[in-house]
């Protein structure tokens, strides 16, 4: 079975088109990236996915994650879906976070609703993923004010992974990072993501952190699909303009010269 | 020569107010920074957040006095009224900078206006326009109707207008995607090229300081962890910070590796 599929995937927003006919099949433990110009339908991809569109937007076609088909299903059955099947983290995730509340309690909380884990093992369960974003022992009793906006989205980053899901959608993860911090956040990423099993479904305009954390990758222009492949040889053989475009935009930026 | 633009020693505390008083303490936002922007070159000053760029700009453009060191430009101290003539800036996020209820062309103009340039400005006003790559026919619109992108290039444009000696720009172009982003670097260069302006440049992308500057400093924790030209700084980059910030740039596949 596959981590999500999805057929013919129409989204209007604002009565734009914005999702014109999107298949993608994310296998079991795949980490897809998927990336286009600003307005590809990128984001709304990734939300309908999720279950959280905005209310102004509305999918057709068929959204499948696990076995249960997202498309049309009422808000009892997203409810079960989202936490359990499938998880987000966005640009602003850590914004979500409680300000008062210590941050292990908040990544504790998915653990005992979703899981049912008594407070005590939430508890230590909670201290783990926090060690596994490579947060330092004794953050869970810091509260988000106290953290600065790298640790906070680290802490985002942990609650999403203490859902178990086995989907994880993440929308420009590391967009409002330094860089120092968001090549650290892509490397806890991507070992989280191999130690709990989870696929990935990347929207990203930085082609360095689908380089870094992705295997395959899809191109939306204007709401459809023109390209998909492995990262490698998307990025080093791109055949559509559209893609062609992005990847040379991206080698534009990186230093010419760097320390070997 | 004399460089033109200069700081020397330059300190800055900040009082940091704590939840008690005994909680207040003094943090060192710069300490000992020197750094020369030498005539004909541009230059980068790079770091992570917290490194101490923002403070350094504000001092540089007079908009803040530093606590001990000094700043200088063509060899006198600075002050707002000398810069204004001279130096053009480009703040962050600067698309957003702009009048959202004045059109573009009395956003252009206000900067000749208020320098008493002597010129024929709405003819500056179209030649910038035209310059920066926007239709010049859209100049009577307000900057709703422009993209974020486009919005960038308006605030290029303005500070452009009054054709300084110096442009200085913070986080160039870090609110629009890669290939707007790409684009714009591309036409801030060739315009800087055109024109004989130099830039300094404030980033934490090593990729825009490296497509634009000839010189790079590197600030860490408040003080300046290396200098030097951006070619040989980040080739072999000496200072630990320098070799973490270089560390942290993403890489691509190389298209030789498939061959």
């Amino acid at each position: 079975m596959s981590a999500l599929e999805l057929r013919d995937l129409h989204v209007v927003a604002d009565g734009h088109h914005a999702v014109d006919g999107v298949d993608l099949v994310v296998g079991e433990g795949e980490r897809w990236g998927l990336i286009g110009a600003s307005g590809a339908g990128k984001s709304l991809t990734a939300g309908a996915v999720a279950g959280l569109l905005p209310a102004a937007a509305h999918a057709t076609g068929s959204i499948r994650v696990g076995d249960t088909e997202l498309v049309g299903a009422d808000e009892d059955v997203l409810r079960t879906v989202r936490g359990r099947a499938v998880t987000l983290v966005a640009q602003d995730s850590a914004t979500a976070l409680h300000p008062l509340v210590p941050v292990g309690r908040q990544v504790a909380a998915p653990l005992r609703r979703l899981h049912g884990l008594t407070r005590r093992a939430a508890t230590t369960r909670a201290e783990d993923l926090l060690a596994d974003v490579g947060l330092s022992d004794g953050t869970a009793r810091v509260r988000p004010p106290q953290l600065s906006g790298g640790q906070r989205q680290r802490v985002a980053l942990a609650a999403a992974l203490a859902c178990g899901a086995g989907l994880l959608v993440a929308d420009e993860p590391t967009a409002a990072l330094d860089p120092t911090v968001a090549r650290d956040l892509l490397a806890q990423l991507d070992r989280s993501l191999r130690q709990h099993e989870q696929a990935l479904l990347l929207v990203t305009h930085d082609l360095t952190a689908l380089n870094a954390v992705c295997d395959h990758v899809a191109v939306l222009d204007h709401g459809r699909v023109v390209e998909r492949g492995t990262v490698h040889d998307l990025l080093t053989d791109p055949q559509h303009e559209r893609t062609r475009a992005l990847v040379d935009a991206a080698r534009s930026l990186v230093p010419r010269t760097l320390p070997a | 020569m004399t460089p033109v633009l200069e700081a020397a020693g330059v300190r800055r505390v900040y009082r940091v107010p704590g939840t008690r008083p005994w909680r207040r303490r003094d943090l060192t936002a710069l300490d000992d920074v020197d750094l020369a922007l030498q005539p004909g070159r541009s230059l980068a000053l790079v770091g992570e957040s917290g490194a101490g760029k923002s403070t350094l700009l504000r001092i540089l453009l007079a908009l803040e006095v530093p606590d001990a060191g000094s700043v200088r430009f063509r060899g006198a101290p600075v002050s707002p009224e000398r810069l204004r003539r001279e130096v053009g800036v480009v703040v962050q996020d600067a698309g957003s900078s702009l009048d959202p209820r004045l059109q573009v062309r009395a956003s252009l103009r206000e900067p000749l206006e208020c320098l008493d340039v002597d010129a024929d400005h709405d003819a500056r006003v179209l030649e910038l326009m035209a310059a920066v790559g926007l239709d010049p026919e859209t100049v009577d619109r307000r900057p709703g109707a422009f993209s974020g992108g486009q919005r960038q290039r308006i605030a290029l444009a303005r500070a452009l207008i009054a054709n300084p000696a110096l442009l200085v720009v913070d986080e160039p172009f870090s609110a629009v995607d890669p290939a707007t982003r790409a684009r714009l670097v591309d036409l801030l260069r060739v315009l800087a090229e055109r024109s004989g302006i130099q830039l300094l440049l404030v980033t934490h992308d090593l990729g825009v300081a490296d497509r634009l500057c000839d010189d790079v400093v590197v600030l860490a924790h408040g003080r300046v962890a290396e200098a030097g030209p951006i070619a040989e700084v980040f080739a072999r980059p000496r200072s630990a910070a320098a070799q973490d910030l270089l560390g942290a740039v993403g890489r691509l596949p190389t298209p030789e590796a498939t061959r």
